[in-house]
């Protein structure tokens, strides 16, 4: 009988021991690794005044019109989106955000040559896509401590419906390279 | 003339207020740790690490943080977009900050008990912009994500034993520098789980087996 008490246990064991070793995998560790990586930004003029539009007319700043002043201590991406699209600053009437139509204007950008997004000053190859769509990328890599500018551009309506003033608002983001 | 005076002082005012307004200031904020690397995270397992604001204007200013895609995602490291944003939180969403002051956020991300999502690795961003800016260019900054979740396996059926909760008891490594090597796990496929309730049954078996003969026997 004793030797019969024996065998159970050990077979019971040897089923328990091995199983909670399976169960342990239920927890683990989790790492999280901070890489010591700064990032700051300014941007100026914070503003670009536009004034009174001319149908099928575009509108430039001046090339290098914005600078930013990237004070990161590792080399960052820089894109660029309309987060908020036209409305009307006075009146009731907005445009609509897109490619030049009726009340219908977009805005585009450049920047230096050297940037990786853009073939260069003035070109205004990069189409920003409104709040709806997705950020585009400005300035790939810009290095530690540099001051790269850029430009913008309005696309204008080809037809006015109304007069109406307006404004939209364009995000800069900066994420580690 | 005392017209005259208060209208000048009012023209004054108003230049001052143009000149000293911090809308027309150069607006800069920074963020730190740019980059966060999680590894080996699993269902119920949560991970949670500060990121610090730095307010570098030289007035209070109130920053929203928040969780969102990718605007890219490092690709040719293998990482996607993650596809669950309500497992990241930020607490507090909006913090206030004086001047040339920082303040932490907490960033947490849970993964739920019941979620899907083994062996891969994904990104998210973590944003950071000041509120109540003026001008028509805001400034946003965004901290880089990297999530890897563990490989599970298969769930046994060999044994009959019960599920034990796993209870969250999760070590957390927070550590400044490169990225580090995963720790290893604990041993999910140990050679025990097969041949322990092989060696169980056979030993059941001989006992069953010895006590049938000695019966046979008697």
């Amino acid at each position: 009988m004793k030797r019969l008490v024996i065998s159970v246990v050990l077979a019971v064991a040897l089923v328990i021991v091995p199983a909670s070793g399976v169960l342990a995998a239920t927890t683990d560790t989790v790492t999280v690794t901070a890489s010591p990586s700064y990032v700051e930004i300014a941007n100026a003029p914070d503003t670009w005044a536009i004034g009174a539009v001319t149908a099928g007319v575009d509108d430039q700043t001046a090339n290098d019109f914005f600078t930013i002043t990237n004070g990161s201590g590792v080399a960052i991406d820089i894109t660029i989106q309309v987060t908020t699209d036209w409305a009307f600053t006075s009146g009731s009437n907005s445009w609509t955000y897109g490619a030049p139509g009726a009340d219908t204007g977009q805005l585009k950008a450049s920047s230096g040559e050297g940037n990786g997004a853009s073939g260069g000053s003035g070109l205004f190859d990069i189409t920003l896509e409104g709040q709806a769509g997705s950020a585009v990328l400005l300035i790939n890599a810009c290095p530690t401590i540099t001051s790269p500018q850029w430009e913008l551009q309005l696309d204008a309506p080809s037809s006015f419906t109304h007069g109406d003033p307006q404004d939209c608002t364009v995000t800069l983001s900066a994420a580690p390279d | 003339m005392r017209r005259f005076f208060i209208s000048g002082l009012i023209v004054l005012g108003l230049v001052a207020g143009v000149l000293l307004s911090p809308a027309a200031a150069l607006a800069a904020f920074g963020i730190d740790p740019g980059k966060v690397y999680i590894d080996n995270l699993y269902p119920g397992a949560r991970a949670e690490f500060p990121i610090t604001i730095y307010n570098q204007n030289d007035y209070e200013a109130t920053f929203v943080v928040r969780a969102r895609e990718p605007d890219y995602t490092a690709e040719d490291k293998g990482y996607d977009a993650l596809p669950h944003l309500e497992w990241v939180t930020a607490t507090p969403s909006r913090v206030i900050i004086g001047a040339s002051d920082k303040d932490e956020v907490l960033v947490t991300v849970a993964m739920p008990e019941d979620a899907d999502y083994s062996g891969k690795k994904s990104e998210v961003w973590i944003s950071f912009m000041e509120e109540g800016t003026a001008g028509m260019i805001r400034i946003e900054l965004c901290s880089r994500i990297f999530v890897s979740t563990r490989v599970e396996e298969p769930e046994k059926t060999e044994t009959e034993t019960p599920a034990v909760e796993g209870g969250g008891g999760v070590g957390i490594t927070a550590e400044a520098g490169e990225p580090g090597p995963v720790p290893p796990e604990a041993e999910p496929g140990s050679p025990w789980a097969i041949l322990g309730p092989v060696i169980g049954v056979v030993i059941v078996g001989g006992v069953v087996f010895f006590l049938v003969k000695r019966r046979q026997r008697a």
